[in-house]
C-alpha cells in the first residue's frame, strides 16, 4: 500500500513538472510579452509619450518574472521559486503586482461552491435516475427518460446559460432569477430575517450550479443505467431472485452496491470538467470565481497567474485520479492495489 | 434477420455493420441530415449571397456570382477553406452531370476507367478557374440593380435564396434589428444578417469538426500501433507519454494557446483541439492491436519477412479501426462544441470570419434583449452536436451488438 502510493506520488510529481513546463514554454514561445502588452495599453489610453520608450522600470519589470532569459531558464527559475520559497512569483496585471496565491486564493471560493452544489447534485440525481431508468426498461417513461438524458447530453453549456438568462432573468419573460454574480445585492438583504438573505443567496446559484450540473447528470446517469442493466444480467442476482428476495431486497442490496462502484471512478473525469466548465459558466453568469480569472489572465498575458492556475488545475485532476483509484481499493475488495499497476 | 440467406452470410464485415446500422432507423435519420448539412455549407454561395447567380440585362446574360465563387475575397486567414468548399461546389454541381452521362454512355466493360477518366478530367476543368481568376471589388450593389431591371421585360435575374453576403454590412438596415420578413434571424452588432451567417458558419463549424479530429486520429493511430507492435521500452515510455497528456487541464490549454497565438485563425483551433485530442484513440488502437497482434495471420505476414512497419500498417491496422471510427464520430461532436466555446469565448475564429460561437458571443451581451442571436447559432450548434452523438451512438451498437441495451 504505502509503495504504491508512493509510486504514484512520484509519476504524479513527475506529471505536474511536464504540464507547468510544456504550459510555460508555450506561453514564452509566442510572440510579444505582457509587459509590451501593457504598453499597447497604455498607448491606446492616450498616454502616447511614456508609453513609446522602453523605461528603467520596463527593464526591471521583465527581470522579475525572468522574461529577459530564455523560455526553459525561466521555467526553471520559476520552479526554484516555487520549490525553495513557495514563491508562486506575483501576478502582472492584478492589483499591482499582488502575489499569486493571494490573488488566486480569492478567486477560489466561489468556484468552489457552485462546484461543491453541482457535484453533490449530478450525484444525488443520477443514482436514482440510472437505476429507475434500468428498471423500467422499455416502458415509455424510460424511453422518455433515455431521450431528454440524450439530449441534454449534447446541449451546449453556453447555450443553455444564455437560454436560462433569456427565460428566467432579466425582463423578457420571466424574472425570477438575477442575471449576474453569486452574492445579492447589499440593498435586497440589509436588515432582513436570516431565511431572507438565505433565499435570496439561493437565486443567485440557482441558474450557474443547473448549467453546471446537467451535462454531468446526463452523461452519469446513462453509465448508471448501462452499468445496473448489465448487473442485472448476473448470475447472483438471478440467484437472489430465486430464493424469494423481494424485487426491492435485490436490487437496493445485490445489484446497487455492484453498480455504484464504476461511478466512483468517474469521479475522477467529473472533478477537471467542472473547472473547465466554471470558466464558461463563471463568463456567462459574471461570477469572480477562478474561471473569470482565468479569462483575465489569458487576455492580459499574465503568466504568473496562469501557472498558478494550470497548476492547480492539474493538482486536482492528478488527486482526482488518485483519489477514485484508491477508493476504488477501498469499495471494491476484488481490486488489490498491487494489482492496479 | 432470420431468414439469412447464404447472400446475406458472404457479406462483408463493413456490408454487415452498413446492414445493421441502416436498421437504427434513427442513426441513420442522423446520417442523412449530416448529409444535408454538408450540402448547406458547400451550396452556401448558391444559398447566401449578395451577387446575383444569373442575370439578363439588355440582351447580355451574366453571372455575377461566379467570380466570387472561383476567387473569394481574400484576407481572412479562412479564405482557403472558403475556396476549398467553392471547389467541392463546383465539382459536385459538374459531376452531378457528367459522371450519370458518362455512365450511361460508357459500354460495360469500360465503365470504371471511363468514370476514372472524367472525374480526372473534371478536376482538371474545375481547378482551372480556381487559378485563373482574379477577385476584384465589385461594389455594385445588386439588389437595388435587381429591382430596377425586373421592371424592364426581357430582362431577369436568379438571386440566392437570402440576397445578403457573409460580410456585407447594408447600409439601409440597423445593427441588432429583430426579425422580420426581410431578415429571417435578424441582423448582428455590424448589420450583417444572421441567417446568411449561420449558413456560411456551417463550413467553419464542419471543417474544425473534421479536420481537427483528422489530426487526432492519425497521431493516435500511429503512437497506439508503434507502441502496441513494438511494446517493451518504447511501449513503457509512450504510454508514459500519454498517462501525463490525459492529465492535463486541456480545456484551459487550448484557451491558453489561443490566446497567445499571434494571429488566430481556424486551422490554430483545429490544430490545437488535435493535439490535445489524441489520447482516447492511442489507448483505443494499442488495446485492439494487443489483442490482433496475437492471432495467425500476423505470425504468417512475419514469416513471410515483411517488414514491422508493413505489418502495422497494412496487415493490423485496417482490424482495429472499428473502436476509432466510433470515437472519431463522437470526437466530431466535441470538436464542433469545443470551437464554438472558444469563439463564444472570444478565443477562436476571428471576426469577420462567420460561426455560431461568434454570433452566441454577441448575444451574450444582452441575452435578454437579442434573443434572435442567442436562439438561432445555439440551435444550430445543438443539432449538429446531436446529428454526430446519434450516428455514433448507432456506429456504436452496430458495431458491436453485445454493447447493446
Amino acid at each position: 500500500m504505502r509503495t504504491y502510493v508512493l509510486k504514484r506520488l512520484i509519476f504524479m510529481a513527475v506529471t505536474l513538472v511536464a504540464i507547468t513546463m510544456v504550459s510555460y514554454t508555450m506561453m514564452r514561445l509566442a510572440p510579444g510579452d505582457p509587459i509590451r502588452a501593457q504598453q499597447l495599453g497604455a498607448e491606446n489610453a492616450g498616454m502616447q509619450d511614456a508609453a513609446k520608450k522602453e523605461t528603467l522600470g520596463d527593464k526591471l519589470l521583465r527581470e522579475k518574472y525572468y522574461l529577459d532569459k530564455p523560455a526553459i531558464i525561466g521555467y526553471g527559475c520559476w520552479l526554484r521559486d516555487l520549490v525553495t520559497r513557495f514563491d508562486w512569483g506575483s501576478s502582472i496585471v492584478v492589483g499591482k503586482g499582488a502575489p499569486v496565491m493571494s490573488v488566486i486564493r480569492e478567486r477560489i471560493p466561489p468556484t468552489l461552491k457552485i462546484n461543491i452544489c453541482a457535484i453533490i447534485l449530478v450525484y444525488a440525481c443520477a443514482l436514482p435516475i440510472g437505476i429507475y431508468a434500468a428498471v423500467r426498461r422499455g416502458k415509455w417513461d424510460e424511453r422518455a427518460i433515455t431521450t431528454a438524458l440524450f439530449v441534454l447530453y449534447s446541449l451546449p453549456t453556453f447555450w443553455v446559460g444564455l437560454l436560462l438568462l433569456m427565460f428566467f432573468a432579466g425582463d423578457r419573460f420571466l424574472n425570477v432569477f438575477p442575471v449576474a454574480g453569486l452574492v445579492p445585492d447589499p440593498d435586497k438583504v440589509w436588515a432582513v430575517s436570516y431565511w431572507r438573505v438565505l433565499l435570496e443567496t439561493a437565486r443567485h446559484y440557482v441558474l450557474p450550479v443547473f448549467c453546471l450540473t446537467y451535462g454531468g447528470l446526463a452523461g452519469l446517469s446513462r453509465y448508471m443505467r448501462v452499468g445496473v442493466l448489465e448487473k442485472m444480467r448476473q448470475d447472483y442476482v438471478r440467484t437472489a431472485r430465486a430464493k424469494g428476495l423481494s424485487e426491492w431486497n435485490v436490487l437496493m442490496k445485490h445489484v446497487l452496491r455492484n453498480s455504484v462502484i464504476p461511478m466512483i471512478t468517474i469521479f475522477a473525469g467529473l472533478l477537471p470538467g467542472l473547472i473547465a466548465g466554471s470558466i464558461i459558466i463563471e463568463y456567462i453568469f459574471s461570477i469572480n470565481g477562478m474561471g473569470s480569472l482565468s479569462i483575465l489572465a489569458l487576455t492580459s498575458r499574465d503568466y504568473p497567474v496562469l501557472m498558478g492556475l494550470f497548476t492547480i488545475g492539474a493538482v486536482l485532476t492528478l488527486l482526482g485520479i488518485l483519489l477514485s483509484d484508491l477508493l476504488l481499493g477501498v469499495v471494491d475488495p476484488r481490486v488489490s492495489l498491487e494489482s492496479l499497476e | 434477420m432470420n431468414n439469412t440467406t447464404p447472400a446475406q452470410a458472404s457479406r462483408s464485415y463493413w456490408g454487415l455493420v452498413w446492414a445493421q446500422f441502416r436498421n437504427d432507423k434513427l442513426a441513420f435519420a442522423g446520417l442523412i441530415m449530416i448529409g444535408v448539412l454538408f450540402l448547406m455549407a458547400i451550396s452556401a454561395p448558391l444559398l447566401a449571397q449578395n451577387k446575383p447567380i444569373l442575370m439578363k440585362v439588355d440582351g447580355v446574360v451574366s453571372a455575377p456570382l461566379l467570380r466570387d465563387i472561383f476567387a473569394p475575397p481574400q484576407g481572412t486567414p479562412e479564405a482557403v477553406l472558403e475556396r476549398l468548399f467553392n471547389f467541392a461546389l463546383v465539382f459536385g454541381a459538374g459531376a452531378l452531370i457528367v459522371l450519370p452521362a458518362t455512365w450511361l454512355t460508357a459500354p460495360r466493360r469500360r465503365r470504371r476507367g471511363a468514370l476514372l477518366v472524367a472525374v480526372a478530367i473534371l478536376t482538371g476543368i474545375c481547378i482551372l478557374p480556381f487559378l485563373l481568376v482574379q477577385s476584384r471589388l465589385d461594389k455594385t450593389d445588386y439588389r437595388e440593380l435587381v429591382s430596377q431591371i425586373r421592371e424592364t421585360p426581357g430582362n431577369w435575374a436568379v438571386m440566392p435564396l437570402v440576397p445578403y453576403g457573409p460580410y456585407e454590412q447594408p447600409r439601409d438596415v440597423k445593427p441588432y434589428q429583430s426579425v422580420s420578413s426581410e431578415h429571417l434571424m435578424g441582423t448582428d452588432r455590424s448589420r450583417r444578417d444572421v441567417l446568411v451567417r449561420i449558413i456560411h458558419g456551417a463550413r467553419v463549424s464542419l471543417s474544425v469538426g473534421f479536420l481537427a479530429v483528422g489530426v487526432a486520429v492519425a497521431i493516435g493511430l500511429f503512437v497506439g500501433s508503434v507502441s502496441a507492435y513494438h511494446g517493451g521500452w518504447t511501449d513503457i515510455i509512450l504510454q508514459r507519454v500519454v498517462e501525463i497528456v490525459i492529465c492535463f487541464p486541456t480545456f484551459l490549454l487550448i484557451l491558453t494557446i489561443m490566446a497567445f497565438v499571434d494571429k488566430r485563425s481556424i486551422f490554430n483551433v483545429m490544430l490545437v483541439i488535435g493535439l490535445t485530442g489524441w489520447t482516447g484513440v492511442t489507448r483505443l488502437v494499442r488495446n485492439e492491436m494487443l489483442s490482433q497482434k496475437q492471432l495467425d495471420y500476423v505470425a504468417a505476414a512475419q514469416a513471410l519477412g515483411f517488414s514491422s512497419w508493413r505489418i502495422m500498417f497494412r496487415h493490423l491496422l485496417p482490424n482495429c479501426v472499428a473502436p476509432v471510427l466510433v470515437a472519431a464520430t463522437f470526437g466530431v461532436a466535441g470538436a464542433i462544441l469545443t470551437e464554438a466555446a472558444l469563439s463564444f469565448l472570444g478565443f477562436g475564429v476571428q471576426p469577420p470570419t462567420a460561426s455560431w460561437g461568434e454570433l452566441l458571443n454577441q448575444a451574450q451581451t444582452w441575452p435578454t434583449g437579442y434573443w434572435w442571436l442567442t436562439t438561432w447559432p445555439g440551435l444550430m450548434i445543438f443539432l449538429t452536436v446531436t446529428l454526430f452523438n446519434l450516428v455514433g451512438e448507432g456506429l456504436r451498437d452496430a458495431l458491436d451488438p453485445r454493447l447493446r441495451t
